[in-house]
């Protein structure tokens, strides 16, 4: 596993991550992954948005993963919200949610790192509760009280903001994590929509993410801390 | 008389060796509590940027030590260790370096005297933007590499590759912690342990030789 893992990634993350990462492990040069980038791919359209930056030091790739995925993220709204009828109204929300939160941990994971604000808000999707007079607060936050000032404007990220910490020590992740397993559950409540697919497979998700941690918890011997997952009921 | 001077010898000897344990004891369990801090943020790192995101998949299999231990010969025959930030060296100094135990697998190539770029900081193998409690991993890593032993105390018959092959081999999944606990203040306990050991070893083989001395001296005295 150990020398060959960077050859198998792109099973499971598509090709052009894979082509990413193997700039990374230097199984690739600049030239090998300029040439490859430029094939047709299911990915390739929402590549060329993002193309422009050439040198793939670690800031770059780092912008270059997330406007993919806010061009993805942009296409797949603007396709939920075409599609109308019950789809929309259960996708939409969903997506605005996934929006707003990528904008909160983005501005959180950003905080002392040499990310400018200009090149911050270029990350932030453009749909969703806080576009656009709530992106351009948080593109000014500094640390995580201003940013829990620009999350006290909607009543919806208050009270996620406000369990934050506690007793749990849960961290801004845990609880957007729970909230989203809330929202994808309810999308089980509606019939004949397409939605339940996504909600599916995001809970799937949740689950692998809480049986590793559960394994984790065994293996590290921290049998108390096993219950900190967010149950799917 | 001479029996006497010799059990004086020995209690002292009995007496730094205790002090030497204790020592020894209270650095290790302050070192493990600092490893399994770490280990629970990277689990916690994991659980919010997704299990593949935080493994074997994220570095280069062959990359540079940011810190290096130097073993050099002090008093009485001990080994003392050193801990050395690679990329502050003057050229000078970069000779022994090939005798120096390497806590990572680095290649172990003749370094260049003019290669003076400092090594990447390891928290950005997994991005720019990550999150809080991997921060919080390689902050714990730091601190409680400072204290970290290398395994079986290190004797002067050691090699370096032994070391840390053994090391790494011991569990797979340390070496991504080692790769990670970069700081150089963090090391440097982690060398003290090593010496701590080293000299209770060497008290250890004192004592007997004292021993064995007294017993030497008691029947001829009776």
């Amino acid at each position: 596993m150990l020398e060959g893992a960077e050859l198998y990634f792109n099973v499971d993350h598509g090709y052009l991550e894979g082509l990413v990462r193997g700039c990374k492990a230097s199984l690739l040069t600049q030239q090998d992954y300029i040439n490859l980038v430029q094939c047709e791919t299911l990915e390739a359209p929402f590549f060329q948005d993002c193309m422009s930056e050439n040198a793939l030091d670690e800031l770059n790739i780092e912008l270059l993963r997330n406007k993919l995925y806010k061009s993805y993220l942009e296409a797949f709204y603007k396709f939920c919200k075409n599609h109308g009828d019950v789809t929309a109204e259960v996708m939409c929300p969903i997506l605005e949610f996934e929006a707003d939160r990528r904008a909160f941990i983005i501005t959180l994971n950003s905080f002392g790192t040499e990310l400018s604000k200009e090149d911050r808000e270029t990350l932030y999707p453009t749909f969703g509760k806080l576009y656009p007079e709530g992106l351009r607060l948080l593109a000014q936050a500094e640390d995580f009280d201003q940013m829990k000032n620009v999350a006290d404007h909607y009543g919806v990220y208050k009270p996620l903001f406000e369990a934050v910490g506690g007793s749990g020590g849960k961290t801004l992740e845990d609880v957007f994590y729970e909230r989203e397993v809330q929202m994808n559950v309810l999308a089980f409540n509606r019939q004949f929509h397409y939605g339940v697919f996504y909600a599916y497979v995001k809970l799937k998700e949740q689950e692998i993410r809480n049986i590793v941690w559960i394994a984790e918890c065994i293996s590290q011997r921290h049998r108390t801390k096993i219950n900190s997952y967010i149950p799917i009921l | 008389m001479a029996a006497l001077d010799l059990r004086a010898e020995l209690d002292s000897l009995v007496l730094q060796l205790l002090g030497d344990l204790e020592e020894l004891e209270g650095k290790r369990t302050v070192l493990n509590a600092r490893v399994e801090e770490g280990w629970l943020s990277l689990a916690k790192a994991r659980y919010a940027m997704g299990a593949k995101s935080v493994g074997p998949l994220q570095y280069a299999s062959h990359m540079e030590p940011q810190v290096c231990l130097h073993a050099s010969e002090a008093q009485e025959g001990l080994q003392k260790f050193k801990v050395v930030r690679a990329g502050v060296h003057a050229p000078e100094e970069v000779g022994p370096r090939e005798a120096g135990l390497r806590r990572r697998k680095g290649p172990t190539k003749t370094p260049e005297p003019e290669s003076s770029e400092a090594p990447q900081d390891p928290l950005n193998w997994f991005g720019i933007l990550v999150p809080h409690s991997l921060r919080q991993a390689q902050a714990s890593f730091r601190d409680g590499g400072r204290r970290r032993e290398l395994p079986g105390g290190l004797g002067s018959s050691c090699s370096s590759r032994d070391i840390s092959k053994s090391h790494l081999e011991v569990d797979p999944e340390c070496g991504l912690t080692e790769k990670r606990s970069g700081g150089r203040a963090g090391l440097q306990l982690a060398a003290d342990i090593a010496s701590l050991q080293n000299r209770i070893d060497w008290g250890r083989s004192q004592l007997r030789g004292l021993q064995e001395k007294l017993k030497q001296l008691e029947p001829g005295a009776a």
